[in-house]
């Protein structure tokens, strides 16, 4: 009989981009490179860490939520072969910066230690195929991973609850790009921003969705109050499970302050040859406007608070990795222990956080994985890894509680993505949202292939619309323009469409000119909208 | 779809791309939660709709509107608030001292000699941000009962003793009485106006 632990670590890391695809354009969008960046910093070396641990025996469990957008530009041919592109770019640029650096032992040696990571990635690459989504299959398969789905573009569901039809068709497709992709139907979902609202569950449990990860304040509030605060999850209706995030684990990677990422010895994100350079020099590896950005290739450390920065050094940074991994797991250890002797069963310990901050902000964070997973397995018998649902047979009965809205963004619920700064994309979502309604009853089940194929288009616009990136990037203020400008295109797409179908009037060579456009979910059926 | 290789893009640079629709001809009223206590509340008066206000009126030009809320507060005492829009106010922020319940926002235009009910949104219910002070009797932590704050109510329910006073022992009798609004208005200005109170019958806590 297999001993109960004290603690059962849920590690949860969510993937997902933004739909950024823009096939034709000269100069291309620079939005393109997101993809890029993310899969040569965080999919690879997530995949190169669950490969290491799988060679030398490590069991681990780790749930991942692969976001329909975010597959569906895994899957495209045209992204592949951009970061194919942009792969051999920068090991042109390594190559270039083994040659300069010679008057300089260390940045010799860091440029050849990228040269050798670019070149080992760009190998992997095509050693999947292009298809990055086929090396997580392994995992998947083996158990080791568990793969969850999200709402179809990331539409944050507390602002889009008063149009079930959008609702519906967010987690449908959801649901069946998720089938579609790893052969399985899904049993949890990330809810896009954690953000949950009562009544929720119905629409989860129609598509079959058995559980999703909730920020702390969702449970700790419940009614009634939980036994278990945080350290156990909870059924909020229909034979769906809440899991609530842990707030000191999340705490210990996530935190400015005390992050574990903000130790001295991790990699400057923020110092990047594509800035530090002459111009002349990198003006080929960046953006062909002139428009400076990271390349990838970063040859400082974090130091310290102000803007000096030494020479990065891989080994004190995979040393530093390795004490954080012994440190959080030691935290989880005493976590559990304590909360065990007063609360008579495990703690339940979800820890969930972004798939890009590991690797892409946090350059080390893969090989805190690694480490962590390889310590809990060998040294220590209190706590072990395990996915969501496996709690239930785990824990003697799990407390059914009503949930009220909330997310895991800044104040707890919506106010990062409704604010005076982004208010006013509402009418235009509601407007397409509904509209996306009315027109599929009135044209359901039609047999005209045209007419489908407007409407599935119609389908495809008011998604990408709904996208929770679109507001958040509008609140923080970054990409700002970019982010208005996809409002605006994917309102004007919707409305066009609508009209061809109005007036009958329809224009096949635009028809095929927005399908190109935004060719994501191939598969889609505007029907999900009845 | 058709093979996209043979079709140019290229549609975000076209210029009918820069803007968005000023008008959609559809009578729609929403109330959506930015958090426990704040609502953004949009609305939009269809060209049929605006039509048959003014044949209500005996053809009148000028109309002036209003937005009418309800709602009950945690003690299930009803409050209505009633807002006189500027021109061309075609949303708001509505701020509350807690979360309500059952909030229902309705449009109405009105003159001299009456008001008209164009339309009326569904109801919402804000969220609880607090831990619930009620447990149920499967579910007590041993803990609770050792710190001696649980009082036991009818039937399966107890309840956490003095949770009112904790919670809100640090407001004044006034503030209690009363819920403030502050209210801002977008369209022709965009701009802000506040301190609309409204009196509240949560004396009692």
């Amino acid at each position: 009989m297999v001993k109960m632990k004290k603690g059962y670590q849920i590690i949860v890391l969510h993937a997902h981009l933004p739909y950024v695809r823009h096939k034709g354009y000269s100069p291309a969008f620079i939005e393109e490179n997101w993809l890029n960046e993310a899969i040569n910093e965080t999919y690879i070396p997530l995949l190169k860490t669950f490969r290491t641990l799988k060679r030398e025996n490590v069991p681990f469990k780790i749930t991942m939520s692969f976001t329909p957008t975010l597959i569906s530009m895994l899957k495209d041919k045209y992204l592949q072969d951009k970061y194919l592109s942009f792969v051999e770019k920068l090991i042109e640029l390594a190559n270039k910066e083994v040659k300069r650096t010679t008057f300089d032992p260390h940045l010799n040696y860091l440029s050849n230690f990228y040269l050798e990571t670019f070149e080992e990635n760009r190998n992997i690459f095509l050693s999947l195929d292009k298809d990055i989504i086929s090396g997580f299959q392994e995992f998947h398969k083996d158990g080791s991973l568990e793969v969850i789905t999200c709402a179809a573009t990331h539409g944050f569901l507390p602002l889009l609850e008063s149009e079930p039809s959008t609702i519906r068709a967010q987690l449908s497709l959801g649901r069946r790009i998720h089938r579609n992709t790893w052969g399985v139907e899904p049993r949890g979902i990330w809810l896009p921003e954690c953000g949950y609202y009562k009544g929720l569950e119905k629409f989860l449990s129609y598509e079959g969705f058995r559980y999703f990860i909730v920020d702390s304040h969702g449970v700790k509030n419940a009614n009634p109050r939980p036994k278990f605060g945080v350290h156990a999850p909870v059924e909020i209706g229909s034979g769906v499970f809440a899991f609530p995030r842990d707030p000191q684990s999340s705490a210990q990677v996530w935190s400015a302050k005390e992050g574990y990422p903000g130790d001295y010895r991790y990699r400057e994100y923020y110092r990047d040859i594509g800035f530090d350079l002459d111009y002349d020099y990198v003006k080929d590896y960046i953006h062909p406007d002139g428009i400076r950005h990271n390349t990838g290739i970063k040859y400082h450390r974090i130091t310290g608070k102000t803007d000096y920065k030494e020479y990065y050094h891989p080994d004190w940074a995979i040393e530093a990795a390795g004490n954080h991994a012994e440190d959080f797991m030691r935290s989880r250890i005493v976590q559990s222990q304590k909360f065990f002797e007063e609360d008579g069963q495990p703690a339940v310990i979800v820890s969930p956080y972004d798939a890009e901050l590991f690797g892409h902000w946090w350059y080390e964070g893969p090989k805190f994985l690694e480490f962590l997973f390889k310590k809990i397995h060998f040294d220590q018998s209190e706590i072990t890894t395990i996915h969501p649902m496996q709690i239930l047979g785990v824990l003697p009965r799990i407390q059914s509680v009503e949930m009220d809205m909330c997310s895991w963004g800044e104040g707890g619920y919506a106010d990062v993505w409704l604010n005076p700064s982004n208010e006013w994309i509402y009418p235009h979502i509601m407007e397409c949202s509904i509209s996306m309604n009315e027109m599929t009853h009135l044209h359901f089940k039609t047999n005209d292939e045209v007419k489908k194929r407007i409407l599935n288009q119609m389908a495809r616009e008011v998604l990408l619309l709904q996208s929770s990136d679109w507001p958040f990037i509008i609140k923080t203020g970054t990409t700002v323009s970019y982010a208005q400008k996809r409002i605006k295109v994917h309102t004007n797409l919707f409305l066009e469409l609508k009209k061809m179908l109005e007036t009958n009037e329809i224009n096949l060579n635009r028809l095929a000119q927005i399908e190109a456009e935004h060719p994501i979910f191939p598969e889609i059926s505007y029907e999900i909208f009845a | 779809m058709n093979a996209e290789t043979e079709i140019k893009t290229g549609i975000y640079l076209e210029p009918e791309m820069e803007n968005l629709p000023t008008y959609y001809d559809r009578d729609i009223v929403k109330i959506l939660t930015k958090n426990p206590k704040e609502v953004f509340i949009f609305w939009g008066i269809s060209s049929s709709t605006l039509q048959k206000i003014r044949d209500f009126f005996g053809g009148e030009q000028n109309l002036d509107f209003k937005l009418y809320l309800r709602y009950v507060d945690d003690q299930k005492h009803a409050h209505f608030q009633e807002i006189l829009l500027p021109p061309f106010t075609t949303s708001y922020v509505v701020k509350f001292l807690e979360p309500v319940h059952n909030l229902r926002a309705e449009i109405l235009a009105y003159n001299s000699r009456g008001e008209y009910s164009l339309m009326y949104s569904a109801h919402i219910n804000m969220p609880n941000y607090r831990p619930s002070v009620k447990i149920h009797r499967d579910w007590i932590n041993p803990r609770w009962f050792q710190e001696g704050i649980l009082h036991q109510l009818e039937g399966d329910t107890y309840e956490i003793k003095n949770f009112w006073q904790e919670a809100y022992g640090h407001r004044s009798e006034e503030d209690l009485e009363t819920i403030e609004s502050i209210l801002r208005f977008d369209g022709s200005s965009g701009g802000y106006f506040s301190s609309h109170v409204l009196t509240s019958s949560r004396g009692k806590w």
